[in-house]
């Protein structure tokens, strides 16, 4: 099994010089390292996009969902189209805002929008408490990865460490840069791998999707339709976790961050129109899963991560193997980078400069964020080697958290009176709720997924404290979400007529 | 801006709604029903994005002199 190791190795280390040398000439100042000077239109927009998204989730955590659950696998399909049809609508506001405020992060959003350092710290300390864990995620994704292609004579651990202190340093190094090219070789990797496999294996087993379907059918009656092999994923936990996951994607620190990378919101509404098409390669995944599901059959719990892999491997020559694997390698390490980066910058910006040292400059924000940037990554690579557990559902949990900040995020685009106050009660009933239901394990509860039960509690108290302390955005504050047709250079009076003529 | 979000947001309603009609195992070509139907669903979303763009008032489209 040396031919797999020395491919993924291969690409692991391609990404890695990419990472350095995306830093190219810049000279890095506090926006261009977070948000690499908002410049970032067409490829570079769309692969950072897919490359944050597409994730080690994607590649090993739809094939493990669909072996495991059987039906409900197809809320994975669903969710991230029903995501672009938001961030059609949601994030043009938002990054013409940030673009007009010179924001970095999205507690950053916090700070400005409602006036207050300590709601902004607190929504960074939410944002660090559910990304940690989405980070932790990609790198147990790696590891199962490189142990599996090499059976085993690579320790995952191993693995993380070279990997991830790496990736800590090419971050360290470039900043949202090094996510961006990286992210290039990833989604041409990873698009092949998906091809290859999604195509290959399911064909050989089966002949055709339609004879692997009935293959299934026969096999498990009824499991691909809800509520699943589990018997507890019904109707309404999938339309509430289309829901809850729908609203919640682009509310990750590094998602959102990642938004004020772009050069126009039209680049982000093209970006939006097309994306997607790239949740049809899911699909195949799926069909991995379901191929894994009876040719490689018995796997439980954690296990099911591995079902792509084992089956790669026993039905793919080595080389397939590595380059899955090195695909597969890379769809973690970018989402990796892009988590670490935007935790760190949080802890950076919102906590060391608003609370602790409001004197701070761009410059000392970025020495301590670069810090922070190897402090996190050690703490993430510490919580993935101590306790390894099920891909998803760590998912799940970490999606549940940052989903919190939706109301708060919406209202404030329309509604002028959505007050610091309000949206601090709404996060914290949010997010207590969603940590109890979880941990005491509540999910689903009454049949639907929990965080959507924790959103909606999050939602009337957000309304209710601003009716009861309302908040006073200016004229000038909401005219910041407005179009304007030379970008920065319109009259201040003609933002404000845009203004009362927006809903 | 009624008329952009409600084209744009119809794949998402149909989508949603449909789950609890569209339940099923049967095979159709290669898919279960259920994942028939999701992925009709996202396969026309970029069609209702680009008539919502289009529907767009004049200075979102227009903006950024791209």
């Amino acid at each position: 099994m040396t031919v797999p190791l020395i491919i993924t190795a291969v690409i692991v280390a391609a990404a890695i010089v990419i990472g350095f040398a995306s830093r190219g000439r810049t000279r890095m100042d506090l926006e261009q390292w977070t948000v690499a000077g908002r410049r970032y239109g067409g490829l570079l927009l769309w692969v950072l996009g897919a490359g944050e998204i597409y994730t080690t989730f994607t590649f090993l955590g739809a094939a493990g969902y669909g072996y495991a659950k059987g039906g409900p696998v197809f809320y994975i399909l669903g969710y991230g189209a029903l995501a672009y049809i938001i961030s059609f609508f949601l994030l043009p506001p938002l990054w013409r805002y940030a673009k007009r405020h010179g924001l970095f992060t999205q507690a950053d959003y916090f700070t400005s929008r409602f006036g207050s350092r300590w709601l902004g710290a607190l929504a960074a300390v939410i944002g660090v408490i559910f990304v940690v864990p989405y980070g932790t995620l990609q790198l147990e994704g790696l590891g199962d990865i490189v142990t599996t292609v090499t059976n085993g004579k690579v320790s995952s651990a191993a693995a993380m460490v070279v990997a991830f202190g790496l990736a800590a340093l090419f971050v360290f190094a470039s900043g949202l840069r090094s996510a961006a090219w990286t992210s290039v070789l990833k989604d041409a990797l990873l698009i092949i791998a998906v091809l290859i496999i999604g195509i290959g294996l399911p064909l050989k087993y089966f002949g055709s999707y339609a004879g692997l379907i009935s293959a299934v059918n026969h096999a498990h009656p009824h499991d691909l339709a809800l509520p699943g092999s589990s018997g507890v994923l019904g109707v309404p936990w999938m339309i509430s976790t289309l829901l809850l996951t729908s609203m919640g994607f682009y509310m990750y620190p590094q998602a959102f961050m990642a938004t004020y990378s772009a050069r126009s919101a039209k680049a982000i509404r093209r970006n939006a129109t097309f994306l997607p098409f790239y949740q049809i390669l899911l699909l195949l995944m799926f069909y991995v899963g379901f191929t894994a599901l009876l040719v490689v059959p018995g796997l439980k719990g954690p296990g099911t991560n591995f079902a792509l892999l084992d089956l790669v491997k026993k039905g793919e020559p080595p080389w397939i193997t590595g380059l899955v694997g090195g695909a597969g390698a890379l769809a973690a390490i970018v989402p990796g980078a892009a988590i670490v980066l935007a935790a760190a910058t949080l802890v950076g910006r919102n906590i060391y400069r608003d609370v602790i040292r409001p004197q701070a400059g761009d410059v000392a924000v970025l020495r301590v964020s670069r810090g922070f940037v190897l402090v996190v990554m050690a703490a993430s690579l510490y919580i993935a080697i101590a306790s390894p557990s099920l891909i998803v559902n760590l998912l799940l949990t970490a999606y549940d958290g940052v989903t919190q900040f939706f109301p708060a995020i919406a209202l404030s685009l329309i509604w002028r009176r959505t007050s610091k106050t309000g949206v601090a009660a709404g996060l914290i009933v949010g997010v207590g709720l969603v940590l109890y239901l979880v941990i005491s394990g509540h999910d689903p509860i009454w049949g639907l997924n929990a965080g959507l039960v924790a959103l909606a509690a999050n939602a009337i108290v957000t309304v209710a404290g601003s009716l009861l302390v309302p908040g006073r955005a200016s004229r000038e504050v909401m005219a910041a979400y407005a179009p304007s047709t030379a970008e920065g250079a319109i009259p201040r009076t003609a933002v404000i007529e845009e203004d009362t003529a927006a809903p | 801006m009624l008329k952009p979000v409600a084209a744009g947001f119809l794949p998402y309603v149909a989508m949603v709604a449909g789950v609890p009609f569209f339940n099923s195992s049967a095979n159709i070509g290669g898919l279960p029903l259920l994942g028939l139907w999701i992925l009709i669903w996202v396969v026309a979303t970029p069609l209702f994005l680009l008539a919502a763009y289009r529907l767009l008032p004049r200075a979102e489209r227009e903006e950024g002199g791209q």
